[in-house]
């Protein structure tokens, strides 16, 4: 009777000790990194917009992969290809977005001889007055200037402002605050 | 039958043809893609060249640049290079190609056709 019982406890503690083992080799296969099974030497390759990619050759198949930033998921565009960087002085009364005679005249040459299928305008700010005022502002510079591309029959495909939130130089200083009020215009070509 | 044999073969000669001549192994296991083409009926240019690209729709008529490196096909998305956007513009059909899509002169094996 005593043999039997004790039997008893003793396949119950070692069905437990079974199930504990197999939780603990679930964990461990869970924390356990695969074995390669390859590996591809990765390349890069730059189109033409300055953005790049990841490519290799496989012999008889290729491989190729757009280039992210891992923070942001951006892709990675070291030459950008923005065919007009404008500064906005010249081209806009401070907080207008009503254009300059002058202004309209040099956007009007530029949409004439760009030569693109396709056109995005970035409207961008220095960091004076609130971020909201400055991302209206430049939404509605970025349209202006989108208008005049449209009155000669140019294609945009997006108009964008960024406000202060892209800036491309130090905003502590007036030549920083200068070069960061600007239009950027990127090309689309074939 | 005798198609079979003949695509299994025309597969055979075109991997060999194209490239891979001996095994390389890198850490313990096969290295199975490069960034230069070694194969002999299509390796003239050795690497891709910068820029050079065709450019594709896909169905949501979003671009892509495609490159036919001969044996090897290779495509990646195109973005705008400031906003990160993809650019889609719906100009074609799906499925259109626009510009020069092959770096070299290997005659293409199309799907379901004879090499031409």
């Amino acid at each position: 009777m005593e043999g039997s019982i004790s039997k008893a406890v003793r396949v119950v503690l070692s069905g437990l000790a079974l199930s504990v083992g197999l939780l603990v080799a679930d964990d461990a296969a869970a924390q356990t990194k695969p074995s390669p099974t390859a590996q591809i030497q990765w390349g890069i390759w730059m189109d033409r917009d300055g953005c790049q990619h990841w490519w290799a050759d496989g012999g008889s198949e290729g491989y190729m992969v757009d280039r992210v930033d891992p923070q942001s998921g951006k892709p990675v565009c070291v030459k950008q290809n923005n065919c007009l960087t404008a500064n906005t002085d010249t081209m806009f009364a401070t907080d207008s977005a009503n254009l300059t005679t002058t202004g309209r005249r040099r956007l009007e040459d530029f949409f004439r001889n760009a030569g693109a299928f396709g056109y995005a305008v970035y409207g961008h700010t220095d960091s004076r007055a609130s971020d909201e005022y400055n991302i209206s502002l430049s939404q509605r510079r970025a349209a202006s200037v989108a208008g005049v591309a449209r009155s000669l029959g140019a294609v945009v495909e997006r108009e964008i402002g960024y406000g202060e939130r892209k800036p491309i130089a130090s905003n502590a200083s007036a030549d920083g605050m200068r070069q960061n009020r600007r239009v950027e215009v990127v090309c689309y070509r074939w | 039958m005798n198609t079979m044999i003949l695509t299994g073969a025309g597969l055979a000669i075109v991997t060999f043809l194209s490239g891979c001549g001996g095994t390389t192994t890198l850490g313990g296991v096969p290295l199975i893609a490069i960034p230069h083409d070694r194969g002999i009926i299509d390796s003239k240019n050795n690497t891709l060249v910068d820029g050079q690209a065709g450019i594709a729709y896909d169905p949501d008529g979003c671009q892509v640049f495609v490159i036919d490196d001969g044996v090897e096909g290779y495509s990646g998305r195109r973005f705008d290079p400031v906003s990160g956007l993809p650019v889609c513009n719906g100009a074609y059909p799906p499925g259109t190609v626009i510009g020069q899509y092959k770096t070299n002169n290997v005659p293409e094996l199309l799907p379901g056709q004879q090499a031409y």
